[in-house]
């Protein structure tokens, strides 16, 4: 199987030159690009403030990167970027370990996917501040309540899109990988897991995503 | 970002949420280049 998938890999490559070559030019137009939107974006800004010309409801684009520059140098303000970053992470690793194994066993089983969706599909349309106060009842003042919520927003979607992954891989994937002798845990690590790696990430971009805005 | 809000510092207001978006941002490029890296056939035309 490894051989066979090493020749059927080989066509679709390309140079490593030509690859180097596309991407180089790609980002030089990004940049070129991304310019013109940030330009036209501070020019709109810097305009709408001087049309207001009330600091308390716009500030100049200049005005404020001078915060930002005293913000960046600020000790207490990265203490507590720092704090909410770890709080992030440890959100979001809670919400892999209960996401994966829940969205691969949904994907992979319509038994499963049966008994937790009336569970899920509830339960995730819950506001988030709805749960604050329940939260802070059952963990307190601190870090638990936190926790929860990132946890709370990043499980759903890194859940679905495990689910969605596992249940886009093809079928012809799996019978030819039975055919070839494949065993249950073979064809999970070879077609499962790999087929449905992209669309984890992008639930895991997401979730993250959702847990960053969660908690500031 | 509270304190900035609850003394009217709109400046700084702004310049925290520029702050976290850029964080965001970072973060979000880091899973983009973990991806690119575990899921290499996919960007290989």
């Amino acid at each position: 199987m490894e051989k066979n998938a090493g020749t059927l890999r080989q066509p679709f490559c390309q140079p490593p030159a030509r690859v180097a070559l596309q991407r180089s030019r790609f980002d030089g137009r990004k940049l070129f690009y991304r310019l013109i939107t940030f330009g036209t974006l501070l020019l709109i800004w810097h305009l709408a403030a001087r049309h207001y010309n009330n600091q308390l409801v716009l500030p100049t684009p200049w005005k404020t990167a001078g915060a930002l520059v005293f913000a960046v140098q600020d000790a207490e303000i990265l203490k507590n970027l720092a704090l909410t970053l770890k709080r992030v992470m440890v959100g979001l690793s809670i919400a892999l370990s209960i996401g994966l194994p829940v969205g691969l066993a949904m994907g992979y089983s319509k038994l499963a996917h049966k008994l937790v969706d009336p569970i899920i599909g509830p339960l995730r349309q819950v506001p988030i501040m709805a749960w604050v106060p329940l939260t802070i009842v059952w963990f307190g003042l601190g870090e638990g309540p936190t926790l929860f919520l990132i946890a709370m927003v990043a499980t759903f979607p890194i859940m679905l899109s495990t689910m969605a992954g596992v249940q886009g891989v093809p079928q012809n994937y799996y019978h030819a990988a039975r055919s070839m002798g494949a065993g249950p845990l073979a064809v999970f690590a070879r077609i499962t897991l790999p087929g449905a790696l992209p669309e984890i990430i992008t639930g895991m971009r997401i979730g993250l995503s959702s847990g960053w805005m969660s908690v500031i | 970002m509270i304190e900035a809000q609850t003394e009217m510092e709109t400046p700084l207001l702004i310049a925290l949420m520029i702050m976290a978006a850029l964080v965001g941002y970072a973060i979000d490029l880091c899973i983009l280049f973990l991806e690119r890296g575990i899921t290499r056939w996919r960007f290989v035309s």
